[in-house]
């Protein structure tokens, strides 16, 4: 019985059914002309896969991470940009915050408004006092720094010490 | 865990993150198929380490353009692929050639000499009979690091077209190896 080269290679690759593996280990046992090809395939693939794989010189990896080194990180940018817009931002946040009171005048609402008894506001309520926004702008303010100083930790102090970690390891 | 058992994707993320030197482990992990992918196309080694370096280097700069779609391996090899095709190119030596029945000549002292090194040669005169294709897909065959559809990807053969070649390559080769070793070979 004819048995394809084809039919051979998947065979030694292992990939024929198990109909064709059982053919073919009953055809080996009678027929020294299959064996002796399937013996000349399988010997010569076994001499191609140990001879083929070769490697560069040893200090190959050095001179890609020299020259990977060269190239400004093309990763790095966005972090450091973040961090420096981040850090205007709370500069100038803090500067207008920290700088002003808010004056909150309700006299417009008896000026537009026809004043009904009614709904007037009791007398012991001072509606034209000065709102001062000192505690706002606090929290607004540590709230933008916690802000900054986590985008700081993500961007540039845990790459740094990771990097600083892979190196000593 | 060690810096060796994260995965190609975990050192991706690494790399994208700011961590360049995290590029060095996949340099180590892929330099050794690339460099022999390289070699089997230009055959010259200085030229063929040359290569696999500037496909590394192409690999880092559009890194953050791979898609993830398939392996990092498979990209690398069609990055180190097409570079050494350019390289080749601009050489003008290379002659593309498909298969023919030339027989190599086996010399008696070759004949004595069955070592390592002369194997190689011998496999590589037989691997030179292939086009480039052919080569670079019989060599990422016998490398099994990739299924034969991801060979498809880096050669961009059809998968049918690439079935055919590598079947017809590997009889080719057994046969040219039989003939030039005269059978010494197969008997080691």
């Amino acid at each position: 019985m004819n048995i394809s080269d084809e039919e051979l290679l998947n065979f030694i690759d292992g990939n024929s059914s198990s109909s064709e593996k059982k053919k073919i280990e009953n055809i080996l046992e009678n027929d020294s002309d299959l064996k002796e090809r399937v013996n000349m395939f399988s010997k010569s693939e076994s001499i191609i896969k140990s001879s083929l794989k070769s490697s560069p010189s040893r200090n190959f990896t050095a001179l890609v991470m020299n020259r990977v080194a060269a190239i400004k990180n093309p990763y790095h940018k966005g972090g450091i940009a973040i961090w420096i817009l981040t850090l205007i931002s709370v500069i100038a946040c803090s500067y207008f915050l920290t700088d002003m009171t808010f004056n909150v005048n309700l006299d417009f609402i008896s000026k537009y408004i026809p004043e009904i008894p009614m709904l007037k506001a009791p007398t012991e309520i001072k509606v034209d006092q000065p709102l001062n926004m000192l505690i706002i702008s606090k929290v607004l303010l540590y709230g933008m720094l916690f802000i900054a100083l986590m985008l700081l930790d993500k961007t540039v102090l845990r790459p740094y010490f990771k990097n600083r970690h892979m190196t000593h390891h | 865990m060690t810096v060796n058992q994260l995965t190609d994707e975990e050192v991706i993320d690494k790399i994208l993150g700011g961590n360049a030197d995290s590029f060095s482990i996949l340099v180590d992990r892929y330099k050794d198929h690339s460099f022999t992918l390289a070699y089997n196309v230009i055959k010259d080694e200085k030229e063929a380490e040359d290569i696999a370096q500037e496909a590394f280097i192409k690999a880092y700069k559009n890194l953050k353009r791979f898609n993830r779609e398939s392996k990092f391996s498979t990209w690398l090899y069609r990055i180190t692929f097409n570079t050494a095709l350019t390289a080749n190119k601009k050489k003008k030596k290379y002659s593309s050639t498909s298969f023919d029945d030339s027989a190599i000549e086996l010399t008696d002292s070759t004949r004595n000499e069955l070592e390592y090194a002369e194997k190689r040669r011998f496999i590589l005169q037989a691997l030179d009979q292939l086009n480039e294709q052919d080569n670079v897909a019989l060599t990422l065959f016998y490398l099994k690091e990739l299924s034969l559809e991801e060979i498809c990807e880096v050669t961009g053969m059809s998968l049918s077209t690439l079935k055919v070649r590598l079947h017809r390559a590997r009889k080719r080769m057994a046969v040219v190896l039989n003939d030039l070793l005269k059978g010494e070979v197969l008997n080691l």
